[in-house]
């Protein structure tokens, strides 16, 4: 393993850590945590099913992208 | 090889955490995905809106010639394209996520029917989507770059 690839796995880690050790932590805080379910704020959407951004088609159609 | 690791890690943690109640662990498994996918969507939202604000800008001429928004409109949409496999993998994982969400649900339900095997099953299915899921969204933000170090032909200079 090169020192190039070495730094890379090393700042992934770093970038995931910085990311779920948050919610990692106070999901694991909880006792008896609450389910978060499909009707809950704390869901995650949907997939978008158009290619095309709404705001960018909106942008361009206004001239200004 | 990550990804099975990963989820044997998860696995044992959950059996470590105690499968006499595996309500609790699969609970937490399921609000940390739920946080991982959102966190997921707005990262893919956000890089796909500026990768295709950059393939509309990199068409020349006049904004206001419908000849030249409807290239800006192609060259966006192309770049759109590349990112159609993440979106259907986090389908994908988000429906692994509903999957255990819907079995913690019946287990809360139907305490005498609570299965661990089943909710660690569904809870590393998760994981092992989430990898996935991963995998896909740099692979799709990846292309995007290379994309922009060559621009495609999708982007012509459009004359009125």
């Amino acid at each position: 393993m090169t020192v190039k690839s070495t730094l890379a796995l090393f700042g992934t880690f770093v970038g995931i850590a910085q990311e779920a050790v948050p919610a990692l932590v106070d999901a694991f805080a909880q006792k008896n945590p609450k389910l978060i379910t499909e009707d809950d704020p704390g869901a995650p959407p949907e997939a978008p099913t158009d290619d095309l951004d709404p705001s960018v088609r909106d942008t361009i159609l206004a001239g200004k992208a | 090889m990550f990804k099975n690791r990963f989820g044997w890690l998860l696995a044992m943690l959950l059996l470590l955490s105690g499968c006499a109640n595996a309500i609790g662990p699969a609970t937490r498994t399921a609000n940390v995905g739920a946080a991982a996918l959102t966190t997921a969507h707005s990262q893919l939202t956000q890089s796909r809106q500026r990768a295709q604000l950059a393939a509309a800008a990199s068409v020349l001429g006049d904004r206001a010639d419908p000849a030249v928004q409807a290239a800006q409109l192609a060259a966006a949409a192309e770049v759109g394209v590349r990112y159609r496999p993440a979106w259907t993998a986090y389908s994908a994982t988000r429906f692994a996520w509903l999957r255990l969400v819907g079995a913690i649900q019946l287990a809360q339900a139907n305490p005498e029917l609570i299965d661990p095997v089943s909710l660690i099953g569904f809870a590393t299915a998760l994981v092992a989507a989430q990898a996935d899921l991963s995998a896909y969204a740099a692979d799709a933000m990846r292309q995007v770059l290379d994309w922009h170090d060559t621009p495609p032909p999708a982007a012509p200079e459009v004359k009125p």
